[in-house]
């Protein structure tokens, strides 16, 4: 089955990297709190590259690593001023202008009948702005990560709570991170291949 | 506060994710259910749903060999069961929503277990409700020229957007989309999860639709904002669903249709009908998949009070239109509600007054609120009188013309229930296959539940 | 769920007014009330119609806050909301004003055949009053108003005294019988409020009907509660007063409740308008036609700008729900939005040419604003501002919006 898998063209995700470098080193914690308490610590001795990955969004997490907020909301307003204008000059160009014909004696264009449309159209264009948004943000798709490199990778999805001290840090020095997050209370402190 | 029982507090907070639970356990009873075979009753289901799911097929086919005379409808009942049921499931659809962003943006924490299911029964309550006007069309092949400005050369002209069937058009595709889009979103770092436990072609095809997420902080930074968007204009959204199927009647100068209250009177009844819907499948889902510990009788008690709550503003609705039908004076409106309470439709109006106003008050009991089977039968008699509800608006409103010449009664014909009963086959067929193959739940939110509960306990409060 | 935080750090405020900052307002409060029935007096009795006109307005206006605030009271109960504890007792407070309109009441009793055409001679010979007689009947529409702000306060001081009893135990068994109460109370409030709003607006014009009425009755009342409680919210905290217990975090959940409801009222404004223009109805129009008609066709586009697109504009980015200076502006913007949609019912019926605001309409609103007020704060003397007994309110304390 290993063999089959290496000889069809998957995501790479599986695959281990071929490059030399190290994408950093990562440290795997028990608890948010745990997880928090390293982030501060890290933050504080000068690291400025790093990353948690956690099984679930954890409150405070931005402030500890400050980390602005999301600027996703003006996407999504540019979004809903396109779908709400769109659906204005859709109903009055094909109602009033390109094929006018009056039905049940109403206006051609008038602004009542047109609320519903305008309101709809703004809403579907602001929730694709979200969704594709977020994603672009994300940098998503993304099918492959030097973190799933990580040994433990599996738990940041389930129960463990991991940081990443980036290799891009400038003050990145593998053996010294590895004894602050031994200190810290990592269970399991790897360099991580990129 | 290590023994809850004994704080006072605990009662207002109650703990939802029961049991010793710990991130792992979580992820394991979640996970395994779509990683192991089903179990027999989940066959059982099946087995009852699959043919039901073939006989639409079969109707839909036969309708559209014949046309759709073979349903009822017929003059001056143009609208029949088509329509009632197209409105029933479209209402059943925006319990799910609710759940998902509205109780969201209300911090009701005790919608996280069951927010997944509800909104994947939404999906598949709007692609039930889609059938109905689409084949409605009768050539449901060229309806997209019909329904979409597409430019085209078959029409030659453009759709009527001062018609609210267009907006009906914009309102229920939105819908259907946005919660799509919602429900996606929600499942992204749960698929991420399958995948890390996955092995081989499994870990693939978890890999892909996961998108490779990684549930970095910065990316659930994203993510948070991305959902808390989504809810609120999901919340909106479903209002102005169910407000403008509603002005697909209430636009017209027909008495019964024509009635301000219609708006927010659509909306509650359709959260009302699609809780009794949530609570009819959770206690299936619960049956076949023992999720006792994460479905807990707290999370079907909330429901069966939503229930009683949109099951009171359904019944002041009634009574606020039969005394204006008298307030206006007007011998139409007034003919039109004595006609439904006491002409040829009588049966079917006292059905859903006893279904939807005598049936939900049982709920003012806690004692019925916590028992399964009683909730069951009561969910199933409220799914039974809001579809009475629409029947009853839809048929008894035009079955009496203004001209005594064209007056008429529906009859349903052996398709038009073929097709009602069938849908139903449909859409459990949906919703078992999803608690077969996706997480069910939301691994990630009840995790999220399930941090702060080991926090507050700990806390020694 | 997560009363994560220490106890009794959070707060550092003291709920009990100072006798003197209390003295104080109750002073401006009477003067204000003293001037403005006395003004109301001279009203009265030089120009009885407009005065039971602006009367009947500023009723509607007080009325329908304190009827805001019964709901909302009612729907923390139901929904155990742990957010709202530290503002439920101004809620509760304001709530508790319902019973003095019982007695403010009796001038609409004695105005209905100035206001009311139904009950005018008139209405003998016109065939459709006549088969509305049964409802629209002097002796009707004054037990049905008595009835009704009876059951407001009967509800109204039992809520209020639960909580205040809880104040002292803090025993959960309070949380549990207003929980009982409230669930049959917004029922009754529901059906009673539609019923008042039919009454006392919607027969103004007697041959017309919309079944939406009540329910726009109540969205009007709930923006304007909110709006109200935000006031005085921002006036306590400038009085430095529960700057901790009714922090930032708060401030943004009632704005996020300012921007919902006038979200809500401009949909059920919106669905009674478009549905009687799409109808195009001659008996259901006329309503709308009488409310355009010279200088008063300037007031829909002002409410559909200034009692919707602005606010909705304005407070939907996060930063200006959490910016107290804008929220302050706000309340009080939607109250005057709130003012001037009852007085777009009420007055065309009797300026019915254009617009025509009189001195008495101020008289009116700032007596029984004032006299309401003096109920409102004669309930925050020597007791505690926040329900000190609720068993949610550490949470409420550390409450962080997500």
């Amino acid at each position: 089955m290993a063999d089959l898998l290496d000889k069809l063209p998957l995501p790479a995700f599986l695959k281990p990297a071929d490059t030399g470098g190290h994408y950093g080193v990562i440290g795997d914690f028990d608890t948010p709190e745990a997880l928090l308490r390293a982030i501060r610590t890290a933050r504080t001795a000068g690291y400025t590259k790093f990353e948690a990955y956690t099984p679930f969004p954890i409150h405070g997490i931005d402030d500890a690593m400050g980390e602005p907020r999301s600027p996703l909301g003006r996407i999504v307003v540019v979004c809903a001023l396109l779908g709400l204008s769109g659906a204005v000059l859709l109903q009055w160009w094909t109602g009033a202008v390109d094929y006018p014909i009056i039905i049940a004696g109403k206006p051609l264009f008038a602004i009542e009948p047109s609320i519903p449309i305008i309101f709809e159209l703004g809403v579907l264009l602001s929730a694709f702005g979200t969704v594709f948004g977020m994603l672009a943000l994300n940098k998503l798709p993304t099918y492959y990560h030097p973190a799933f490199n990580f040994s433990k990778w599996a738990g940041a999805s389930n129960d463990r709570f991991l940081l990443a001290i980036e290799a891009i840090d400038p003050k990145f020095n593998p053996d010294e991170i590895k004894v602050l997050m031994d200190s810290l209370g990592s269970r399991c402190t790897e360099l991580v291949e990129a | 506060m290590a023994d809850l029982a004994l704080d006072p507090r605990a009662e207002l907070n109650p703990t939802l994710v029961q049991g010793d639970a710990t991130y792992a356990g979580v992820t394991d009873a979640i996970s395994v259910i779509t990683e192991s075979k089903p179990p027999k009753q989940w066959y059982y289901a099946m087995a009852v749903a699959i043919p039901l799911a073939g006989l639409l097929f079969f109707c839909l086919g036969y309708l559209v060999m014949n046309g759709i005379g073979v349903w009822g409808n017929n003059s001056p009942v143009g609208w029949g069961w088509d329509i009632t049921n197209f409105v029933w499931w479209i209402g059943i659809g925006h319990a799910g929503t609710l759940i998902s962003a509205i109780l969201f943006l209300f911090r009701q924490k005790w919608r996280t277990s069951i927010n997944r299911a509800a909104e994947a029964m939404t999906l598949f309550a709007v692609a039930c409700a889609g059938i109905y006007p689409l084949f409605h069309t009768g050539r449901p092949w060229r309806a997209a020229y019909w329904l979409f400005p597409m430019p085209n050369e078959l029409l030659g002209m453009w759709q009527n957007f001062r018609s609210p069937l267009m907006w009906d058009v914009f309102a229920v595709s939105t819908y259907a989309t946005v919660s799509a889009l919602f429900w996606y979103v929600g499942l992204v770092p749960d698929l991420a999860t399958l995948r890390d436990r996955a092995k081989g072609l499994r870990q693939q095809i978890f890999g892909i639709l996961s998108l490779g997420w990684r549930g970095s902080a910065r990316q659930w930074k994203h993510y948070e904002l991305a959902y808390l968007i989504l809810a609120g204009l999901s919340t909106p959204l479903v209002l102005s669903v169910h407000s403008i199927v509603s002005f697909d009647f209430a636009t017209s100068v027909i008495p019964g249709w024509h009635t301000t209250i219609f708006p927010p009177y659509f909306v509650a009844g359709a959260i009302f009908s699609g809780f009794a819907m949530v609570i009819t499948l959770m206690v299936l889902a619960r049956w076949v998949y023992n999720l006792q510990h994460l479905i807990t009788i707290k999370h079907l008690e909330n429901m069966c009070k939503v229930i009683l709550a949109t099951g009171m503003i359904v019944g002041f609705a009634y009574g606020t239109e039969f005394f204006i039908a008298w307030y206006s004076a007007n011998q139409y409106e007034k003919f039109a509600f004595l006609n439904r309470a006491f002409g040829p439709y009588a049966w079917a109006y006292w059905s859903m007054i006893t279904c939807n106003v005598i049936s939900p008050q049982f709920f003012w009991f806690k004692k019925v609120r916590t028992s399964i089977p009683a909730m069951f039968i009561l969910a199933i008699f409220i799914n039974i009188g809001m579809w009475f509800e629409r029947f009853v608006i839809i048929a008894t409103s035009l079955h009496r013309d203004f001209l005594p010449s064209s007056w008429g009664y529906f009859s349903p014909t052996w398709v038009d229930i073929g097709t009602f009963v069938g849908t139903i086959g449909l859409f459990l067929t949906l919703f078992l296959l999803f608690l077969r193959f996706l997480p069910a739940i939301a691994i990630s939110e009840v995790k999220g539940v399930l941090h702060n509960q080991l926090v507050s306990n700990k806390g020694g409060h | 769920m997560a009363h994560t935080h220490q106890d009794s750090a959070l707060s550092r405020d003291s709920y009990i007014l100072k006798p003197e900052l209390w003295q104080r307002v109750r002073n401006t409060l009477a003067f204000a009330a003293l001037v403005g029935w006395i003004a109301l007096g001279a009203g009265f009795a030089l120009n009885r119609d407009q005065f039971h006109f602006s009367y009947l307005v500023a009723f509607a206006f007080c009325i329908s806050i304190t009827l805001g605030a019964l709901f909302y009271v009612q729907v923390q109960h139901l929904t155990g909301s742990a957010w709202s504890v530290t503002v439920r007792r101004l809620m509760e407070t304001l709530m508790r004003t319902i019973p003095a309109g019982l007695i403010l009441f009796i001038p609409i009793a004695f105005g209905i055949h100035t206001v009311y055409e139904w009950s005018h001679a008139s209405a003998a010979s016109d065939p459709i009053l006549q088969q509305k007689a049964a409802f629209l009947n002097s002796t009707g529409f004054i037990v049905r108003g008595f009835i009704v702000l009876a059951l407001w306060s009967i509800w109204a001081v039992r809520l209020y005294s639960l909580s205040r009893k809880q104040d002292a135990s803090g025993s959960l068994e309070f949380t549990r019988s207003s929980e009982k109460w409230s669930a049959p109370g917004v029922l009754i409030l529901f059906l009673s409020a539609s019923l008042a709003s039919f009454d006392w607006i919607m027969s103004l014009d007697p041959h017309w009907w919309s079944t939406m009425f009540g329910v726009y009755f109540l969205a009007g009342g709930a923006v304007a509660f909110m709006a109200v409680l935000i006031a005085v919210c921002l006036g306590l905290r400038s009085a430095g007063y529960l700057s901790d217990a009714i922090n930032e975090e708060h401030y943004h959940d009632l704005g996020k409740w300012l921007f919902a409801l006038t979200v809500f009222w401009a949909y059920v404004t919106f669905s009674q308008y478009m549905l009687i223009w799409y109808g195009n109805l001659p008996e259901e129009g006329i309503w709308y036609h009488r409310r355009m008609v010279g200088s008063w066709s300037g007031f829909m586009p002002l409410m559909i700008i200034g009692h919707f697109i602005i606010p909705f504009v304005t407070l939907m980015p996060r930063s200006s729900k959490r910016n107290l200076k804008m929220l302050g502006f706000f309340s009080g913007w939607m109250l005057v939005m709130h003012y001037l949609d009852l007085y777009w019912q009420v007055m065309p019926v009797l300026h019915k040419t254009g617009v025509a605001f009189h001195w008495i309409d101020l008289a009116a609103l700032v007596a029984l604003v004032s006299t309401f007020g003096l109920v409102f704060w004669s309930g925050l003397r020597e007791r505690p501002l926040v329900p000190v007994g609720d068993p949610r309110l550490e949470q409420c304390l550390g409450f962080h919006n997500a």
